[in-house]
Order: C-alpha cells, then sequence, then structure tokens
C-alpha cells in the first residue's frame, strides 16, 4: 500500500517567502497561501433547506450562516456562496465523504473542490486597498463587514472574499487560474510594497 | 508564448442588482436574451411554436425583459427590466427554482 | 507674441515657485522655467511665440488658452517606447529634464514646407476628401484607387503627432471606488459642494484635472473672508483632504459619466515627473460608482472669430490674466483686448496692474457699465466701443490689429478707426458651460438666451450642476450652487442636509452675459476651429451645400472633431450656421460630446487587463510540459503543449513522431484542460436525457456515453462524454474551448425553462486533472500500475468507468478513445495531477511510452474523423456530420423541434468528408474545394477544417464540409488557397480513414 502523496499547489512554484516592491521599510500588505484542508460546495433544493442545514451543523458543529454571514471556528468556515448553496472550508481532510454520508441525493449535492481552490491570504492596512485595485466591489467596512463573505471576479477569475478581520482576507481562487491572479495580486500589491510569508 | 487578453477592458457603464449579492458591475454577468420567451413544453413538438421562442422578438423601443446571470457572482438568474431608449433600469428580479425563497414573484 | 517673465513678486506668479529653475527642451533647444509651470508658461516665459503648425494648412499657432481647452498647443513629449504625442502643453507640468517637441512640421516649427498647403486656397476647403476621393471614377483610378494612391501622401501631409511604436514600459492602475457623492471639479462650487457633503457624514470624492485645486480663485482677484482667495482655497483644501470621508484626487480629470452613476477618471501619477519610480503606476482608472453627483466643471471661454485670428499671438482673454497671475508670465510686449463681455476688461485691468502693457481694449459693445469702465481706466489702455478687431498683420507672428467700427445689432463692419501695434491679442467671446459629462449621457443641454450659451439640461439621473457649468457665474453664485447641489445629492444618497457658509467675498461684481457676436465677417480667412482647421468660410460653405444640420456640418467640415472636441470651437460654429440658416441658435442644435472628455492614454484604459497580466488558465502539469520543451499553445483561455519537440525536430516532424507512437505503442496527452461539471440530484438523468440529443436515460452506473448538445435552433453546439458516477451522479465532460458556454447553457434550462427538476450543477474543472493514455500498448500500462482495479477487457470494458488507485492517489479510469486506439482517461484530484503523469511515465518506460501535444491529438482524431471544434462551428447540424444516429426520434430534447426543419435535410447541405491530397502538397486550413484548376477555380463548394499530415495514410489529410459530400466519395477536386498561393489537388474520401469498423478501440 503506497502513501497518497502530497498535494501540490500550482503557486508551489511561484512563492517566494521576502520582501518586495516600493516602500519595503513599512510594510501593509501581507501575503501568504495556503492548502486547503477539505473544500467542499453543499446544494439544497428549495424544499429541503432545512435538512441540509441540519446536516452541515451535525458534521461542522457550527450554525449554518445565512449570506453574507458566515461562519466559523477554529477549524471551519462556512459561507453561503448562493440560494441554499454553502462552501465548506475545513483543515481536516476526509469532509466530503462525511457530509456526503449526511446528505442524500433526495436533499441536495456534496460536490467535493478541495483541489478546485487555492486559499490565498491577504492582511495588513493597505489590504483592502491592493483588492480594490482589481476586484468591483466595495470594501468599506459597512459595506463588506468582518465576518461576511462575497464572490466576484478579477479578469473574470471568479473569486470567493472572506473577511475574517477589519485587515484580513481569505480568497478562495481557481486553481488553473491560482499563479495569474498571484501575478497580479503581487504587481499590484508592489506599488506599496509587501511582504510574502 | 500566446498570450490572450481579458475581453472586458476599461470602463464599468452599467449596474444591475443580483437578488442574491446586492449591486455589481454589468461586467459579472452575461446577457442571456430576451427574457419573455418562453420555450414551449416538452410534450409540444411545433415547429412554429418553437421558431417563436427561438428567433421572434420584438425589439422594443421602450421597456425591455431581459435574462441575466450573474455569472461572476452566485450564477443566478435574473430578469431586468430596462429601458431601451433611457437605458434606466426599473427592476431587477430572481428567475428560477430560489425564487419563492428570495422573494420575488413565483 | 513675444511673451516673458514679469518680475515676481508677493501676490505676482501664484502658482510658481520664484526661486525655482528647472531646465527643459523643447524642439531640441534648452530652455528654463520654474517649478510650477505648465510647458505653455515656462515656454511663453521664454518668449517662444511658434509652439504648432496647424492640422491642414500647417500654419504657424500659438498657445491659446491656459487648460484643457487648448486647440493650438500640442506637442509630443518623451522618445524611443514613451514618445506621447498631442499633450497639451498648457497642461503638462514642467519638469526637470522635460523633452518636448513640436508636431506636424518639417523641417522646423518656424520653417514648414508644407505650408504650401495654403497656397491653392480652395484645395482643402470643407468635403475636400469627399469630393476628391468618392467622386466618379477617373480614367485609370477608380476613386477608391486614387484614394489608396493618394492616402500616403495626405496621411504625412495632415495629421496630428506620431505615437510609439513600441511598447509601453509604464505600468497602469486601476482602482474601483465606491462612495455617497462625487463632485467632479474643484474650483469654488464643487469645494462648496464637497464641504457641505462632507459635513452631513457623506462619502466623498472630490476630482480635479489641475496639479492644484481651485479652479478660478487660484487667479482670482477677490478676497474671500479677507484672504486671498487662492490661499483660501489652498487652507479649504488641506482640511477637506484630513477628513477621512474625503477623498481629494488632483491632476485627475473625469473623462466619462456612464448609466448608473458610474463614472471613469484618469489620475495622472507621474506625468509630472520624467520618468515613473519603479513600482509607481504612471496613471490610474478610478471606476467610480457614487449614489448621487455634483458636477461643478465650470465654463470654458470662447473667442470671438474675425480674420487672421490664428496668428500666434491671438489667445483667450482670461487666459492671458491666469498666465500674468498664476505665473509671473506677460503673454506679450503689447497686449490688445478684444472682447464682447465684462471678462476682457477685468482681464486688462489684472495685467496692467501687474506691469502688462495694455494698448487697447476693443468691445463690440456700443456701452458698458461704469464699474467696468473703471476697471478700463485702471489699466491705462486706449478704449473703443462698439468697434472690432478686423484684421491682423505679421509675417508668422502678431505684429498689429486693425480696428474698425462695428454695429452689434446689424454685425455690419463700418470706417477703420486705428491699427495698432500689438504681439497680444486678449480676446473674449463669452463663456461656455462645460456641458460635456452630462452631454455624454445624452442630456440635452437648453439655450440660455442672456448667457448666450448652452446649459445643461435638467437632470434626469442622479446628478446635479452647479457653478460656472449650470450658468451660475460669480464666486457668490458659484459657492451657493454648489451648497444647492448638495443638498440635492446628500438627499439620494439617503443622508441628512448638512451645513456649511458661503465666505465673504469682497471684489468684483460682473456681469458674465456677453453681446451676442460670434463672428466679425470681413471675408478674410477666420478660423473657427484652430485644431482642425475649420474657417467660417467653410461653414458657409457646408450651408451653401445643403449640409446644415450639425451632425452633417460637424462630419463634413470636421468641426469639433479632433482631439478637443471643439471646446472653444463648438459655439462659434453653430452661431455661424444659424446667422447663415437665419434661425435662432436653439434651433440650430448642438451635437452630443463623446467620452472621454480630453484625450487619454489607451494604457490607463487596459489598465493591467492585457499582455503580461492577462489571465491564463494552466493546469497541474505545466512546468513539466514548459521543462520538456513543449511549445505552449493558447486554446481558449487555456496554455496546452502543442507537440514535444526533440532537438533539431520541426512542429510537423515532433506531431507525426507522436502519432505514430499512438499507433503503434502508446503515448499519454493532458487533458486537465476538458470542461467538466458535476450533474447531481434525483432529476439529474431526466435533465441530461434533455439537453443530450442521444439517449441517456437509461445510462447504466459505471458506464460513460458520448454525447451531443444540440442549440435550440438545431445546430451542435458542443460535444462530450458523461460518466455515470452513481446513481444521481454525473461527471459531463465539454470540449475545452465550450466549457464556459456548456455551463451557462445547462443553468439556464435548469433556471429557467425547467426550474421544477432537482438538479444540481457544478464546474469541477479545476478539480480534476486529467491524463488520457492511448494507443495498443496502453492497457499494459496500466496494468503495471493500476491498484484496486481489474483493467482487462472484461473487467474494465469500452466505456467503462471506475474507481482506482495509482500510486497512492485516489483515480477514475474511463475507457474513452478520441484517437481510435485502445486507450483510458485517467482523472485525479488537480493538487496530484503531476504526481499522476509521473506514475504514468514510470509504469510507461518499458512501453515507450511518449508525451503527445494537441497537434497529435487532433492528427489521430482527424484520421478517425472525430469531429471537434472547427468541425463544430455553429453552423453544422448532427446531420451534417454524420451523426444523425446520435438524434434520438423517441424523446423531445433541446434542438428536436427545428433540426426536423426541411431545409436541414437537403442534400446539398455541406457535410462532413475527408479529402487526401494527391499530389504530395500539404492542404491548408481555410482552403476552398473547387473544380477548376489553379487559373479557374470556379465556384467553392466547401471548405477545408481540420488539416494534418496523417502518418498512418502517408499524406496530407483533411476533415473538411463539402457540399452533398455524402454522395461524393472518389470524387477527385482542387483544394485551393489563393492566399498562399496554393492549389492541391486532391480525392474526397470517407472521413472514416483509420480503422473505420472501430476494432482496435474495443480490443
Amino acid at each position: 500500500m503506497v502513501d497518497v502523496p502530497e498535494r501540490v499547489s500550482p503557486l508551489d512554484a511561484v512563492v517566494e517567502p521576502g520582501v518586495f516592491g516600493a516602500n519595503t521599510r513599512s510594510l501593509e500588505v501581507f501575503l501568504s497561501e495556503n492548502l486547503c484542508g477539505s473544500l467542499v460546495q453543499v446544494q439544497a433544493w428549495p424544499d429541503t433547506v432545512g435538512a441540509v442545514e441540519k446536516a452541515v451543523q451535525s458534521v461542522t458543529k457550527l450554525g449554518v450562516p445565512k449570506a453574507p454571514a458566515t461562519a466559523h471556528s477554529e477549524t471551519v468556515s462556512i459561507m453561503q456562496t448562493g440560494p441554499g448553496r454553502w462552501l465548506v472550508d475545513s483543515e481536516v481532510e476526509g469532509l466530503e465523504d462525511k457530509l456526503r454520508g449526511k446528505v442524500s441525493a433526495k436533499n441536495g449535492a456534496v460536490t467535493g473542490l478541495t483541489h478546485a481552490r487555492v486559499l490565498i491570504q491577504i492582511k495588513g492596512p493597505k489590504a483592502a486597498w491592493v483588492l480594490a485595485s482589481g476586484i468591483a466591489i466595495d470594501f468599506d467596512l459597512t459595506a463588506f463587514p468582518v465576518g461576511t463573505s462575497q464572490i466576484s471576479h478579477h479578469h473574470e477569475i471568479g473569486v470567493t472574499i472572506h473577511r475574517t478581520g477589519e485587515e484580513n482576507f481569505d480568497l478562495y481562487v481557481f486553481t488553473s487560474f491560482a499563479r495569474g491572479f498571484w501575478h497580479w495580486i503581487t504587481t499590484a500589491s508592489s506599488e506599496v510594497g509587501y511582504a510574502v510569508s | 508564448m500566446k498570450r490572450v487578453a481579458a475581453p472586458h477592458l476599461g470602463t464599468i457603464k452599467m449596474r444591475l442588482t443580483c437578488p442574491f449579492c446586492g449591486e455589481r458591475d454589468h461586467q459579472e454577468f452575461t446577457y442571456r436574451g430576451d427574457a419573455s420567451a418562453t420555450r414551449p413544453p416538452m410534450d409540444n413538438g411545433s415547429i412554429e411554436d418553437h421558431n417563436t421562442y427561438v428567433f421572434d422578438r420584438t425589439n422594443p423601443d421602450g421597456e425591455h425583459r431581459e435574462l441575466w446571470n450573474h455569472t461572476s457572482g452566485c450564477r443566478m438568474h435574473m430578469v431586468v427590466t430596462r429601458n431601451t431608449t433611457t437605458h434606466k433600469i426599473s427592476n431587477c428580479e430572481p428567475v428560477g427554482p430560489w425564487t419563492k425563497a428570495l422573494g420575488g414573484k413565483s | 507674441m513675444s511673451g516673458f517673465r514679469l518680475n515676481l513678486r508677493e501676490g505676482l506668479g501664484r502658482a510658481v515657485d520664484h526661486d525655482s529653475k528647472i531646465n527643459f527642451t523643447f524642439d531640441g533647444k534648452n530652455y528654463s522655467g520654474r517649478v510650477g509651470d505648465t510647458l505653455a508658461s515656462a515656454l511663453m516665459a521664454n518668449g517662444v511665440s511658434i509652439v504648432a503648425r496647424s492640422f491642414k494648412y500647417h500654419r504657424p499657432r500659438g498657445i491659446f488658452s491656459a487648460g484643457s481647452e487648448e486647440p493650438n498647443a500640442l506637442v509630443t513629449v518623451h522618445s524611443g517606447a514613451r514618445t506621447e504625442p498631442n499633450i497639451r502643453a498648457t497642461e503638462l507640468e514642467l519638469y526637470e529634464g522635460l523633452e518636448a517637441k513640436s508636431q506636424n512640421r518639417w523641417p522646423s516649427v518656424n520653417f514648414d514646407v508644407m505650408a504650401v498647403n495654403q497656397l491653392p486656397g480652395k484645395a482643402f476647403s470643407a468635403g475636400f476628401y469627399y469630393k476628391t476621393f468618392m467622386g466618379p471614377s477617373r480614367p485609370g483610378h477608380k476613386a477608391t484607387q486614387f484614394w489608396w494612391f493618394c492616402e500616403q501622401l495626405i496621411r504625412r501631409a495632415a495629421g496630428l503627432g506620431k505615437g510609439a511604436s513600441q511598447a509601453d514600459p509604464d505600468k497602469y492602475g486601476r482602482m474601483n471606488a465606491f462612495c455617497d457623492v462625487l463632485v467632479v471639479g474643484a474650483g469654488a462650487a464643487g469645494i462648496s459642494a464637497a464641504e457641505r457633503a462632507a459635513s452631513a457624514g457623506a462619502k466623498v470624492i472630490l476630482c480635479d484635472e489641475s496639479a492644484v485645486a481651485g479652479g478660478a480663485l487660484l487667479s482670482s482677484s477677490e478676497l474671500l473672508d479677507g484672504a486671498l482667495a487662492h490661499d483660501w482655497v489652498a487652507d479649504r483644501l488641506a482640511e477637506l483632504a484630513e477628513n477621512e470621508n474625503v477623498t481629494v484626487l488632483t491632476r485627475t480629470t473625469v473623462q466619462s459619466m456612464f448609466d448608473d452613476n458610474t463614472y471613469l477618471a484618469i489620475e495622472r501619477l507621474a506625468d509630472h515627473v520624467k520618468t515613473p519610480g519603479k513600482h509607481q503606476v504612471r496613471q490610474r482608472a478610478w471606476n467610480i460608482r457614487c449614489k448621487s453627483a455634483v458636477i461643478a466643471t465650470g465654463a470654458i471661454e470662447r473667442p470671438i472669430v474675425f480674420a487672421g485670428n490664428d496668428r500666434p499671438g491671438v489667445m483667450l482673454a482670461d487666459s492671458a490674466r491666469r498666465y500674468v497671475v498664476e505665473y509671473g508670465v506677460s503673454p506679450g510686449r503689447a497686449v490688445c483686448v478684444f472682447t464682447n463681455n465684462d471678462t476682457g476688461w477685468l482681464a486688462a485691468r489684472d495685467m496692467a496692474k501687474y506691469g502688462v502693457i495694455v494698448e487697447a481694449i476693443v468691445d463690440v459693445r456700443k456701452d458698458v457699465p461704469d464699474a467696468i469702465r473703471a476697471a478700463g481706466e485702471e489699466s491705462r489702455a486706449e478704449i473703443f466701443l462698439g468697434a472690432a478687431i478686423t484684421a491682423t498683420s505679421g509675417l508668422q507672428t502678431l505684429s498689429g490689429a486693425q480696428i474698425s467700427e462695428f454695429s452689434e445689432t446689424t454685425g455690419e463692419v463700418g470706417r477703420k478707426l486705428k491699427k495698432i501695434g500689438c504681439d497680444c491679442i486678449a480676446v473674449s467671446g463669452g463663456w461656455s458651460p462645460a456641458f460635456h459629462l452630462t452631454s455624454q449621457q445624452g442630456e440635452k443641454p437648453v439655450w440660455d438666451a442672456e448667457l448666450q450659451a448652452f446649459l445643461p439640461g435638467e437632470a434626469t439621473s442622479s446628478w446635479h450642476v452647479a457653478g460656472a457649468m449650470a450658468g451660475k457665474f460669480g464666486l457668490r453664485h458659484a459657492f451657493r450652487s454648489g451648497e444647492e447641489a448638495a443638498v440635492k445629492a446628500l438627499a439620494e444618497a439617503g443622508l441628512g442636509e448638512g451645513e456649511s457658509d458661503v465666505p465673504r467675498i469682497e471684489g468684483d461684481e460682473i456681469d458674465y452675459a456677453p453681446a451676442p457676436v460670434f463672428e466679425i465677417n470681413t471675408g478674410g480667412k477666420a478660423f473657427v476651429d484652430l485644431q482642425h482647421d475649420v474657417t467660417a468660410e467653410d461653414v458657409r460653405l457646408a450651408h451653401r451645400e445643403g449640409l446644415v444640420s450639425v451632425e452633417h456640418l460637424k462630419r463634413y467640415t470636421t468641426l469639433g472633431m479632433a482631439t478637443d472636441q471643439g471646446k472653444t470651437s463648438n459655439m462659434s460654429g453653430l452661431a455661424i450656421m444659424a446667422e447663415a440658416r437665419g434661425k435662432p441658435i436653439p434651433d440650430v442644435g448642438t451635437t452630443r460630446f463623446r467620452p472621454p472628455y480630453t484625450p487619454t492614454a489607451l494604457g490607463a484604459i487596459a489598465g493591467d487587463a492585457y499582455g503580461h497580466l492577462a489571465s491564463e488558465r494552466l493546469t497541474p502539469m505545466h512546468d513539466w510540459h514548459v521543462a520538456e520543451g513543449a511549445n505552449m499553445y493558447a486554446n481558449g483561455p487555456w496554455l496546452r503543449p502543442e507537440s514535444y519537440n526533440r532537438s533539431g525536430e520541426s512542429v510537423e516532424q515532433a506531431y507525426i513522431r507522436e502519432a505514430a507512437t499512438v499507433r503503434k505503442g502508446v503515448g499519454l496527452v493532458d487533458v486537465s484542460t476538458l470542461g467538466k461539471i458535476d450533474v447531481q440530484g434525483p432529476d439529474a438523468a431526466e435533465f441530461l436525457n434533455r439537453i443530450y440529443s442521444n439517449g441517456f436515460a437509461k445510462l447504466p452506473v459505471g458506464k460513460a456515453r458520448y454525447g451531443l448538445m444540440l442549440r435550440e435552433d438545431g445546430m451542435l453546439f458542443d460535444d462530450g462524454t458523461t460518466w455515470r458516477l452513481d446513481e444521481n451522479r454525473y461527471l459531463m465532460t465539454t470540449t475545452t474551448a465550450g466549457a464556459g458556454q456548456v455551463m451557462e447553457h445547462l443553468e439556464y434550462h435548469r433556471d429557467v425553462v425547467w426550474p421544477d427538476l432537482k438538479v444540481a450543477l457544478a464546474s469541477v474543472s479545476d478539480e480534476w486533472a486529467g491524463v488520457a493514455v492511448a494507443g495498443p500498448k496502453s492497457r499494459n500500462v496500466l496494468k503495471a500500475c493500476v491498484n484496486d482495479c481489474d483493467v482487462s477487457n472484461e473487467g474494465l470494458p469500452f466505456m467503462g468507468v471506475r474507481q482506482a488507485t495509482i500510486a497512492g492517489i485516489p483515480v477514475w479510469i474511463a475507457r474513452l478513445s478520441f484517437s481510435g486506439e485502445m486507450a483510458y482517461e485517467v482523472y485525479c484530484g488537480a493538487g496530484w495531477g503531476q504526481a499522476l503523469w509521473d506514475a504514468l511515465m514510470k509504469a510507461g518506460k518499458r512501453f515507450q511510452i511518449v508525451p503527445y501535444g494537441l497537434e497529435a491529438l487532433s492528427t489521430l482524431r482527424i484520421e478517425k474523423g472525430h469531429v471537434a471544434g472547427p468541425e463544430l462551428n455553429g453552423r453544422t447540424t448532427p446531420l451534417d456530420l454524420g451523426l444523425g444516429g446520435m438524434v434520438s426520434s423517441k424523446k423531445n430534447f433541446v434542438g428536436a423541434t427545428l433540426l426536423k426543419r426541411d431545409a436541414f435535410h437537403e442534400e446539398s447541405r455541406l457535410q462532413l468528408v475527408a479529402i487526401k491530397s494527391i499530389d504530395g502538397q500539404r492542404i491548408r486550413g481555410g482552403s476552398h474545394l473547387v473544380k477548376g484548376n489553379k487559373d479557374q477555380p470556379g465556384q467553392t463548394e466547401g471548405n477545408t477544417t481540420s488539416t494534418c499530415f496523417s502518418p498512418e495514410l502517408n499524406c496530407y489529410i483533411s476533415l473538411a464540409l463539402l457540399e452533398g459530400g455524402n454522395a461524393r466519395h472518389g470524387e477527385k477536386m482542387f483544394a485551393t488557397n489563393p492566399v498562399r498561393n496554393m492549389h492541391v489537388a486532391v480525392e474526397v474520401v470517407s472521413p472514416h480513414m483509420v480503422d473505420p469498423d472501430g476494432g482496435r478501440m474495443h480490443g
């Protein structure tokens, strides 16, 4: 029996820790990249929302949020991405099978997206400024409060954005586009200077 | 290596209100045609009716019901009522299985 | 004009640093100026009077204005890749090392051989191009051919500057901004509006096109709250900028107003330095969405049209005043003011106050108010009332003006009064509100007879006008209207009224209404549009030839069509046309302004959306392909390996080798780019059965099926295999390029057409990496590495789908063949894609497995007659492509009904065939199938779609669409490609060229 190999992120080859861009003495943007442990989409039917919410709750031990609000604990984040649809991100692997066990076809659908997204984190006083330079949503705290999520795009690259703090954002980016997105976000950040960890 | 240009350059020009995500630039949406065209039911095989559904359009000067998909957001469909003369949008409402849940007309 | 720098002192030269020195060059000559100068003010200070040659006649031209409305002083800055033409010297901030060049002249701006264009007089009059090149054909030259012949010469002679031919090295940024109230223009009205809005807690963006905001306040002689307006405004702006709800953007031109309260502004971050810093963006495009806007863009002074009015030295009166007050530069040694309103008198007074010699004030009005007369006396100028300038003199630049009697009521010129020596005529013909933005939105302006100007019409959307732009001239009106507009804007933004005060104003109360005089018609060459060389006579010629509507006037004479969009000329042109037609001006109407307000660099519009920042999709095995020397090829947004060229191999040699290896041994190809859609739900089977033209209801679990998707009009839309993974769970694959459209097609039918079906759709294209292993030895390769699954013909039959593991990686294996050989598609999570690839390469090593690219993939399927993108071109039905057997007659599906239309069943339709080259020549894509020889090919009867060299058949082959092709196998024809000068003898054959009964893939 051979062990399951390590997953490889498309960013592994391009993410280089260090400090870059202008004005590197007072850094205002910090970037990092993570692989999701498990990322699963759960879709309910219009008449089974309650049942699916219950199933998700029993697996994640978190109340299912109503968009734009998100729910999160140490190891799990839940974002609503459409009517009756949630994206569940867990540091723990094996979430897809657990959810599939709880959500039957009668009640909804479970789709594994662990490999389909790369998680890029951006934080710092200028994080929202960098994001606003490419993504056409209002990053003002009143329009996009902490603990909410939004779906938008950059150059037609879809991105799900979870605001985890005033200056902290989790960005879920399509894997095949991840390098292009990384290239953009580092270029945009270079105007103010940034650090990669 | 051949490079590809992003199709949407530049400027905004129009804002649409997605029933789920809220107001966004039109670049996030895809136009899906005249919302008043209805597909004949599965048991209708009449060429005339299908022809009307696919080809007959009124091209009104004034209010027009347009079908849009929020392709770069939640991917919901919506009907946008837009005046073709003034470009004023008077209504955006959801369409599809989730219409009721979002408070739209069935 | 021979301008010079005055002795700078307190209050004089407010915009410049009195003790600074900046070096720059103009046309290669060294000059110096001061910090705060524009190129125009610095040139004027250095006595440079000819700065450009005109567009058509190459006449010498001088500086005309002091702002973005400038028609004459267009220069080219930088050199090499940064070369930028048509920059207005009046806006260009001076910096150390600036290099500027004049345009449209050869060899120099002072001596231009093209100036002979002036001599033949009527040659270039209005409509010249239409009359010369679109008339009846001439012997030997059809009109358009004659145009082609002349075009190069004309383009060289007439025109504006030349752009760079290399890629722009600078970076351009973008910003998405949201606010409650956008204020456009930071003059008195704009500042007042911004303060008011901010006081109510609104999020405000205030934009001004100049380096220093303040508009007319910067050179105003008024005192505000006891301070010089110039100083007062600086304090107020500093205060505004400190408010965290307010964003003040200077050097930022709001170029366009679009629908739904959206605006485009361009911020120039590094145009006032020699080169941008390493990480600095040169310009930033602001996409601004606001709840409401206050438009306070001011007004543009317009000239009076008179004979000889284009001589360098003739300029706008208020601009002349601004050069004196703001830059401390006198526009001439002897200035003559010509006006039809009070503006000219104040200009004369203010200029004289700082030491400029004003020789005369000429006003068309018979009488002026006492306060104005007093201002004239202060200037010590000779006063001429009821008079006009009727001619000018001078060799290249202005040296004198003829003053004659003039009646403002009849427009008649009377006896000559005096000839005055002057090198500057400061002219004011009144003010035109800058309603460009609201006009862009299609709002029709309204004529104001008092102001002799068009004002913006009623706001039909969430914008409000203020200040001179709204016809509210004078500081008191400007401040008040700014407040009022802000209150309306606040209400729309759902905020309270706020509060603010109008400052205490000490200074002039003048009447901005001009006498209704736009032209002094003496028959001499009088220019209306200085930038496009349109004269008053051209306008009358257009009238005589019946081109009387403003839209025709514009296109026939090109009035207002230059880079300045006629900012200083449209009004005079309209007035002259109205006069010619004997109609009031409002009946003649105006044309609509188009975005942008001022010329905008394309780089700023494209921003980061092109070139190295364009979005590309990469497969998980991308780096491996590149490391193996593959040519990467764009297929939709994806980059895919075209072929893996070994050293010395051409692309053709490489793909032939790769394809031949697959036919005899085994190869593998990265198919991660295929669109993949997860289809789930209790109604998924029914849904797929309605979407595909062939049956899907009875597809068993663990099996895949090839499916055809049609558009509702019966045309083929996309194809691919769909795998039933589970009772209620399917994996659909689509073509690489069609993935996005297929997803939308499915979503449309689920949401809009059949909302009662319970189907979940999710794009999983990025979730799965895919590798196809193909060739007679493919099963051996799988046997060598697959665990947990029997891959024998019984364990994994043709079209079977199984779960397994390879090197510890969980995979799905489907036995599918695109190449016609025994083949498998293996899918795993994208993060393991490279590991899977490596495992298959390792297992295939002893079978001499080779990677193959897009070209070989295509060759294999062409040999088999399998269709792909070039055949699914949106105009083919399943019947055309020989796929009629996949059209179910037992069910209704998308496209079923309209496919029954008679015309789709005609024998003469273009039908899929293959052709083989008989004479050994290569067949090119896009060739036409004809019967005739090269000299007389005859009518086209079809065209080639996908071409290649077939290693299996050892000749060039192609799939093709041929009229009635099904019945024409065996026919000899030619594939002709006149563009490439190729005419290839071919034989029409069945598209199933290799293994027609499919024995190899079933084996």
